[in-house]
């Protein structure tokens, strides 16, 4: 495959050796455009290790409750979806091992993780977890970033549809209570499911 | 930020959580690395019909009540469970 170059600057991450320090992620090889994994140049980028996507997850979502305590709604949903991002990558590390995944589409990276199989096969698991995605996939992009909460809110009325008898003075508060509710939810799956293997392997 | 400000002894939260949460099982409460703040998992039966919100605010609640600011910034993500989604992670 032919390389292609791509500009991507990412923290670097660790990998926790069991000794209480922290080693480099180090693995170089493949990197990714849009949800395609390619080969990249080896010093554009560094590759986050799983367990560092999730403990970075663990702390947005944190960092995502505190932002809608204090009433800050648009980073709020901006933050809680970076924390489930942070989530699926961490499992989809598990998988690709020394490879960078440089999409955001958190349906397809969840796919391609597979979160859900790593969950236990129960109904109540695989609903609550299948819901909650739906819920972030809903209000989250990763171009909130550079939206500010008026233009959010008018996403949300237009895009999401939200519940009409939300009045717009309340629409960002309850969206945010929303996917940030459904940011714990996963995040705590994703979290307590760590050891697990996917189903068939067991 | 952890290595900043007081460090906060993961006996010491146990304790805290274990007053604050009368029976409940407390795991895996530490520190991931080194420098990363104390986290770990609750698993109390009283969490049963709150949301995971609900059981957040209920977890920082009393953590606000015996904790100085300093000790605050030193804790990181608690998972709040029922001892029922405990169990459940191993059920399949």
């Amino acid at each position: 495959m032919a390389s292609q170059r791509v500009s991507l600057t990412h923290s670097v991450g660790g990998t926790y050796n069991g000794h209480g320090r922290c080693d480099s992620a180090g693995g170089h090889g493949q990197g990714s455009v849009g949800d395609v994994c390619l080969p990249t140049d080896e010093k554009q980028y560094t590759v986050v290790s799983p367990e560092a996507y999730l403990r970075c997850a663990e702390e947005r979502v944190l960092d995502a409750q505190r932002l809608h305590e204090a009433g800050r709604y648009g980073a709020a949903h901006y933050v809680a979806g970076v924390a489930v991002e942070c989530v699926l990558r961490a499992y989809w590390g598990r998988r690709n091992p020394g490879k960078f995944y440089a999409g955001h589409a958190l349906r397809r990276l969840c796919n391609e993780a597979p979160f859900f199989d790593y969950l236990p096969n129960t109904d109540e698991t695989q609903v609550a977890a299948r819901a909650a995605l739906g819920v972030v996939e809903a209000r989250w992009l990763n171009s909130h970033r550079f939206r500010d909460e008026v233009g959010l809110r008018r996403w949300l009325q237009e895009d999401v549809g939200l519940d009409p008898r939300v009045g717009k003075a309340k629409a960002l508060r309850y969206s945010s209570e929303q996917i940030v509710e459904a940011a714990v939810e996963i995040i705590v799956h994703g979290r307590q499911s760590w050891r697990r293997q996917p189903h068939g392997l067991g | 930020m952890a290595s900043t400000t007081a460090r906060l002894r993961v006996r010491q939260l146990k304790d805290l959580l274990q007053r604050s949460f009368p029976q409940a099982e407390i795991s895996d409460l530490g520190r991931p690395t080194r420098e990363s703040r104390v986290g770990g998992v609750l698993v109390w039966d009283g969490f049963a019909g709150r949301t995971q919100l609900q059981r957040q605010q209920m977890l920082w609640e009393a953590l606000r009540r015996d904790l100085t600011a300093d000790e605050l910034l030193d804790v990181g993500f608690i998972v709040t469970v029922t001892p029922r989604e405990s169990q459940a992670v191993w059920a399949d």
